[in-house]
């Protein structure tokens, strides 16, 4: 008799200490969960739509303008200066961050630098000298 | 079954009750202040974060505004920085500074009003009148526009708020 007493109390001694490992794992998976919060969507995305609107907009350090110098490097199909530029220019602004750039000359492919495949994105669309350019920086 | 006996039964009952409330007790006010802790640092953060998102509102909004911003969108005229520099401007507890990033300056050192439109320093600074150790720095890159050279120049814009 009281052994089978003893029995019943240990085995609810084991059902709450099930349910408090069950608990606790619901919470720790909660917490420890990673967080993106708002305010870092935000900056991230002002961050993204200004520099690409400086990279755009800037002249090199060569004195020439840098749609300039983009179409220059299709038309020699040689993108090596303009990569070096480029990443001097992200070198600076996203110390530390992953980040990829795509320039579309014409629907047509020409550039990819670095290898953030999801993050947030800022696109641009431009007309110079008859051609149609899409710039799409994605910051991860 | 004597009466002492029970009397003693019981004695070991009250104790094992008072034991065992004891120990609840113990483990809730601990779970609470653990909880209370976790409460506090949790609306610390969302605290900062609100000012931080504050303070990076205001920073966008400073490319906008007619004292600093340039004929084009989402620019900043180096001339007016010039200009507010010329007239010794100095912000109640901001501090704007402008670095330029690209093209790479010569030198790496303040700007004067002389330096305008030269390749030989890469801050503009627009000083607080309140300096305290507690503060929050901000920055965004941004396009600078040179409007006598006409030309674009890339910078970093920090905003330094000091409380």
């Amino acid at each position: 008799m009281k052994s089978k007493k003893a029995q019943m109390e240990i085995m609810g001694l084991v059902v709450i200490f099930i349910l408090l490992a069950l608990l606790s794992l619901v919470f720790l998976t909660f917490a420890l969960r990673p967080k993106i919060s708002t305010t870092e969507i935000l900056r991230t995305s002002t961050k993204a739509d200004n520099l690409l609107n400086s990279i755009i907009r800037t002249t090199t350090s060569n004195n020439q303008k840098m749609l300039d110098l983009i179409t220059e490097s299709y038309i020699n199909s040689d993108f090596t200066h303009l990569k070096q530029e480029i990443s001097k220019i992200t070198y600076k602004t996203l110390p530390h961050r992953q980040y990829s750039l795509k320039i579309l000359i014409n629907q047509e492919n020409i550039l990819e630098i670095g290898s953030c495949k999801i993050g947030i994105s800022s696109t641009k669309t431009i007309k110079h000298q008859d051609n149609l350019f899409k710039f799409i920086l994605l910051i991860c | 079954m004597p009466a002492q006996q029970f009397t003693k039964k019981s004695q070991i009952h009250m104790t094992e009750t008072l034991a065992v409330l004891i120990i609840f007790m113990i483990l809730l006010i601990f779970a609470l202040f653990i909880y209370f802790q976790y409460s506090y640092k949790s609306l610390e953060k969302r605290g900062f974060e609100f000012q931080e998102t504050e303070y990076s509102t205001l920073l966008y909004s400073l490319t906008d505004s007619p004292e600093l911003s340039c004929s084009k969108e989402n620019c900043i005229d180096i001339s007016k920085i010039v200009s507010l520099k010329q007239l010794n401007h100095r912000l109640k507890n901001k501090e704007i500074k402008i670095e330029i990033i690209y093209p790479e300056p010569l030198q790496k050192r303040e700007c004067n009003i002389e330096d305008y439109s030269k390749n030989n320093c890469n801050l503009w600074i627009l000083p607080s009148l309140k300096k305290t150790n507690n503060k929050i720095v901000v920055n965004t890159p941004i396009s600078l526009y040179y409007p006598e050279l006409d030309e674009f120049k890339i910078g970093l814009i920090y905003l330094t708020i000091y409380q």
